[in-house]
């Protein structure tokens, strides 16, 4: 009586996950496919426009006015093309983790020098003065992944700069078993507490004064709760944030 | 880019672009024609209809044309079945033929299955100056 019991609840979990794998890769052809075929006329605009633009200059009909549209219709085209290279990363992201990508040992540091070496202060936005404070110098993580939540963590703190104060942002690991936690503390514009419950959710964004697709830190939870790890937010608006991003320490 | 300027590519004879999206078509032609590529441009809606106007030019005695630039998503035949088609057509001389894959955005297996034909390279849409420029070479 048990083990006939025990027996078709593992085939009802056995077929629920058979349907839970089709119905990802559904969704991965889909996101695929969509961004595919929503690139392709996109991209026929883009081409467009610049014959537009030759157009018009050789009718003498660029002047401030159609300027403005042909300005405005490829910024447009602009912003569209980032949602869609944001859709098929998420997707490419979705499929690394089916096919598990391989850990590296990385150094921390090292990742740290890299991005900040090509990090792009938006238009209008200060330096900001980063301090770091490693204590664990060496994780085992995919160094693409890393590198990828790094650099969205610290890009998020200097574009969440506050306006008022010099942008400052900490920079620190620790080892608190099982995990490796890598704090990213700023004083920026911090974000309330009903908007902290959203701030992982896919394309949500609170802020406008800088581009984005709002799809960044939902990237780094996945990747990081993909991992056997999770991140923590502690803010407050005006003041600043604290995330927390605990790795699975292997070390 | 406007029309008058001068042509900094290597000229060849024939292009050939196959693509099922007529706006796609278009602009290509422009850009080739804008930067004086080729004596002829000639276009198809898919793979099926690329092969018939190859034995067409065949039969005509013409040649074969220099650079095929060639979508992978089309209805009635695929980019890969245009391809997997050409092996069979022996008599077609395609020897100084180079296939050029045009997509939009190039699935990773697509570039897989891609390797298992003779194809000069990728094209990302859209087709830039600079790429005009490589393929051109």
């Amino acid at each position: 009586m048990q083990d006939q019991l025990a027996e078709r609840q593992q085939s009802a979990l056995e077929n629920k996950n058979t349907e839970l794998k089709r119905i990802n890769l559904d969704l991965d052809n889909f996101i695929y496919t969509a961004s595919h075929d929503l690139r392709s006329p996109i991209t026929n605009i883009e081409g467009l426009m610049v014959f537009l633009k030759d157009e018009l200059t050789a009718a003498d009909a660029l002047n401030e006015d159609t300027e403005e549209l042909l300005k405005r219709v490829v910024d447009s085209v602009d912003r569209f093309k980032r949602t869609i290279a944001d859709l098929t990363e998420i997707s490419r992201m979705q499929k690394g983790f089916t096919e598990s990508a391989a850990d590296d040992i990385i150094n921390i540091q090292d990742v740290y020098d890299d991005i900040v070496a090509d990090l792009a202060i938006p238009a209008g936005l200060k330096t900001c003065s980063i301090h770091t404070n490693l204590e664990v110098h060496q994780l085992k993580f995919s160094r693409k992944n890393f590198r990828s939540i790094l650099f969205n963590m610290i890009s998020n703190a200097v574009k969440f700069q506050h306006p008022d104060r010099g942008c400052m942002i900490t920079l620190s690991t620790r080892l608190e078993e099982p995990y490796v936690v890598l704090s990213i503390k700023d004083n920026g514009m911090g974000v309330n507490e009903s908007q902290q419950e959203q701030l992982f959710t896919m394309f949500k964004r609170f802020h406008d004064h800088v581009e984005g697709t709002g799809v960044g830190l939902y990237m780094v939870k996945r990747i990081l709760e993909n991992a056997g790890g999770k991140i923590e937010v502690t803010s407050t608006e005006g003041k600043g944030s604290e995330f927390k991003l605990y790795f699975k320490s292997a070390m | 880019m406007t029309e008058t300027e001068p042509a900094k590519y290597r000229q060849v004879n024939t292009i050939l672009v196959v693509d099922d999206d007529e706006n796609w078509c278009f602009i290509s032609k422009r850009l080739l024609r804008q930067a004086n590529a080729c004596d002829k441009i000639i276009t198809a809606q898919n793979g099926l209809v690329a092969l018939s106007a190859l034995k067409d030019l065949a039969a005509q005695g013409g040649k074969m044309p220099a650079i095929i630039l060639l979508d992978i998503k089309m209805p009635v035949l695929d980019g890969f079945g245009f391809l997997k088609a050409l092996e069979s057509e022996t008599h077609l001389d395609l020897s100084e033929t180079k296939v050029y894959i045009c997509s939009s955005s190039l699935h990773p297996r697509d570039k897989q299955t891609a390797e298992d034909f003779a194809v000069a390279g990728f094209i990302t849409k859209p087709l830039t100056k600079e790429m005009l420029t490589d393929i051109l070479r």
